[in-house]
């Protein structure tokens, strides 16, 4: 049985885990190809107006899969929860819901449930025929086989990538779909490598700071993902970067709220922000003249200010 | 040691700015002709009229404008620079105290913030041209009047009437109503003023601190109305520099002249006989992936030189230096 995998959202996360697990679990995994204006086409005109471009983007592999590849089955990840107390989304919680109106009628999907209310780690056959296919012991050991897989992911983006040259230090912060699709991000990392610059990416932020409490906020922030930004954030500033570089989806709602406290906090620590807001409109001309404008000013705000 | 001589081309999508400096940073020539669509055929006119203004040997040529990386391409340029780094440059060169540039030009607008003479900050406009040159434009040819005239007129005004400047659609329909209320085309112009340099400074200047020395420059900075506007808005004196329209060619000169001193090699610039050689461009929709890339060759007397608009750099070859970004 083939089921498809859409390459968006977080699987820029956990895709190796997912296709782990449906290896192990006996299922032939498909992987939608890497975003292009294809899917953007049609995950545009499948998704509410609305709705942010990542998610729009995401209608639009589920649409490649069910539609070009043909698969039996669409893989949904329905994450709720990945970690304790914090939460991704709603439009991720809604996720099956939206995908159900975009899928050929009859399609089954396969759900991989993180809700902390039941587990963090799960899995849900929306169909009869595909459960039966899922005994519960060979769920159990493809999750744990998954699992490690996801580790091993984790620790490869947690490592420094880019060069190690003395020259730029630049932060990005952006969430995992959007920084590691390279389609939506305009290939932001090629650029900035391209430029020989040393980026940090919110992955890199060490456990600590992610756990520590954010001085300022009466509340700790409950989005896992806004979460991490912030503390990349503050993370970065500590290291002395030169410049951080905001890359956001308009109309993500967390964003705008975590990108308004991250300004603040960098503009009191002097560093400089460009913030980059993508759509399905973004231009590239536009994206790249404030990308080299701003890697102008951090280097010419370097080399005078020292 | 020979005289120096810079060269600076702005590729606008209004107007094509050729400047040349001295050594010393001092212009010398400007060069400003409407784009009118055609940036290879413009910078060819304004080279061929260079010529014939007897500048000596060119020791650097330096691009900016959002025709950058064609011409470019085509001229053989040393520096090419994004037009926020070269109004940056431009303004510190022969403002140094400068803190705040304000930069309208014909389908974009700019806001950078200075500290110290290095650019510290800085905002474009994003999809939206209300405000620039491009609507100035448009709009004195629905009224009749020449857009140098706007500016006078505007200064006539006595008493400024209300316009929204959030959407050029909705500034023109309040326009029109105005009219029909029987408000004087004075009151009307100095009201688009009004409205264009808050509409600027909102979106633009949102959160940003606004300190003087202002200094407003591109084509725009003609407009004294506009001029005005920002001076009451802003309630402090703004700046328009004599060479206010040529600002990024300027820019752009000076970076080349950094450049070229930083690290000394002959200039790429195929000299001034490029006005009479063909330059020429082909396009072809890629097909090689689902992306569908438009991708453009420029030839010059009919050898191909460079190509571009590919998201995987198949088409670029050697150019690969010439890319935007």
């Amino acid at each position: 049985m083939r089921i498809g995998i859409p390459r968006a959202l977080l699987y820029h996360w956990y895709g190796k885990a997912w296709e782990s697990f449906l290896l192990a679990c006996g299922f032939t995994p498909v992987v939608s190809p890497p975003t292009g204006r294809r899917q953007v086409e049609l995950g545009v005109r499948a998704a509410q107006d609305e709705i942010c471009l990542p998610v729009k983007v995401f209608m639009g592999h589920v649409r490649y899969l069910a539609e070009v590849e043909k698969v039996d089955a669409v893989f949904v990840p329905h994450q709720i929860q990945v970690e304790k107390n914090r939460f991704i989304c709603p439009k991720f919680m809604g996720l099956p819901d939206m995908v159900r109106a975009v899928l050929p009628r009859g399609m089954p999907m396969l759900l991989w449930l993180n809700d902390r209310q039941r587990h963090l780690w799960s899995v849900q056959a929306v169909d009869g025929q595909i459960r039966r296919k899922l005994p519960k012991e060979k769920i159990r050991r493809a999750l744990s086989l998954a699992r490690q897989v996801a580790s091993e992911r984790w620790t490869e983006l947690a490592q420094a990538a880019g060069s190690q040259n003395q020259g730029l230090q630049i932060g990005v912060i952006a969430h995992p779909y959007c920084l590691y699709d390279g389609h939506l991000s305009m290939d932001l990392l090629g650029r900035l490598r391209a430029a020989d610059v040393q980026v940090l990416t919110p992955e890199m932020t060490p456990d600590r700071w992610l756990q520590a409490k954010i001085p300022g906020l009466n509340k700790p922030l409950f989005w896992t993902l806004g979460r991490r930004i912030m503390a990349a954030a503050l993370y970065y500033a500590e290291q002395g970067v030169d410049g951080v570089i905001h890359l956001a989806a308009f109309g993500c709602g967390p964003e705008s709220v975590v990108g308004e406290l991250v300004a603040r906090r960098l503009q009191e620590h002097g560093i400089p922000l460009l913030g980059l807001n993508l759509d399905e409109h973004t231009g590239e001309a536009g994206f790249a003249t404030r990308l080299e404008a701003f890697l102008d000013l951090v280097t010419r705000r370097k080399s005078c200010c020292g | 040691m020979n005289k120096q001589i810079w060269l600076g081309v702005d590729v606008g999508s209004v107007s094509t700015n050729l400047v040349v400096l001295d050594g010393a940073g001092q212009l010398m020539q400007k060069i400003y002709i409407r784009t009118n669509g055609d940036p290879i055929g413009s910078v060819q006119r304004a080279l061929d009229e260079l010529r014939h203004r007897e500048i000596e040997t060119v020791s650097g040529l330096g691009i900016t404008g959002s025709g950058r990386q064609l011409i470019a391409a085509a001229v053989g340029a040393d520096l090419v620079k994004n037009e926020i780094t070269a109004h940056a440059v431009a303004a510190a060169h022969f403002y140094p105290d400068v803190q705040t540039i304000m930069e309208i030009g014909g389908q974009d607008s700019k806001l950078i913030l200075m500290r110290q003479g290095v650019a510290v900050d800085f905002a474009m406009n994003t999809v939206c041209a209300a405000g620039t040159g491009s609507f100035l434009d448009q709009q004195a040819g629905r009224l009749k009047l020449p857009v140098e005239r706007l500016g006078e007129l505007a200064l006539q005004a006595t008493n400024p009437v209300r316009i929204a400047g959030r959407c050029s659609v909705f500034a023109e329909s309040d326009m029109i109503h105005k009219q029909q209320m029987g408000h004087s085309l004075p009151d009307i112009v100095a009201g688009l003023c009004l409205a264009l340099v808050r509409n600027f400074l909102n979106n633009l200047g949102k959160g940003k601190e606004l300190l003087p020395p202002f200094v407003f420059q591109g084509g725009v900075a003609a407009n004294i109305g506009i001029r005005r506007a920002f001076e009451e808005v802003l309630g402090a004196e703004v700046i328009v520099p004599e060479h206010y329209g040529v600002m990024g060619a300027v820019g752009a000169a000076l970076l080349a002249r950094e450049e070229m001193q930083r690290n000394s090699r002959p200039t790429a610039f195929r000299g001034f006989g490029l006005a009479n050689r063909e330059i020429h461009c082909e396009s072809l929709e890629c097909t090689y992936c689902p992306n569908h890339c438009e991708v453009v060759f420029l030839q010059l007397d009919g050898q191909t030189i460079a190509g571009w608009g590919d998201r995987c750099g198949r088409w670029q070859g050697a150019k690969k230096d010439l890319r935007v970004g």
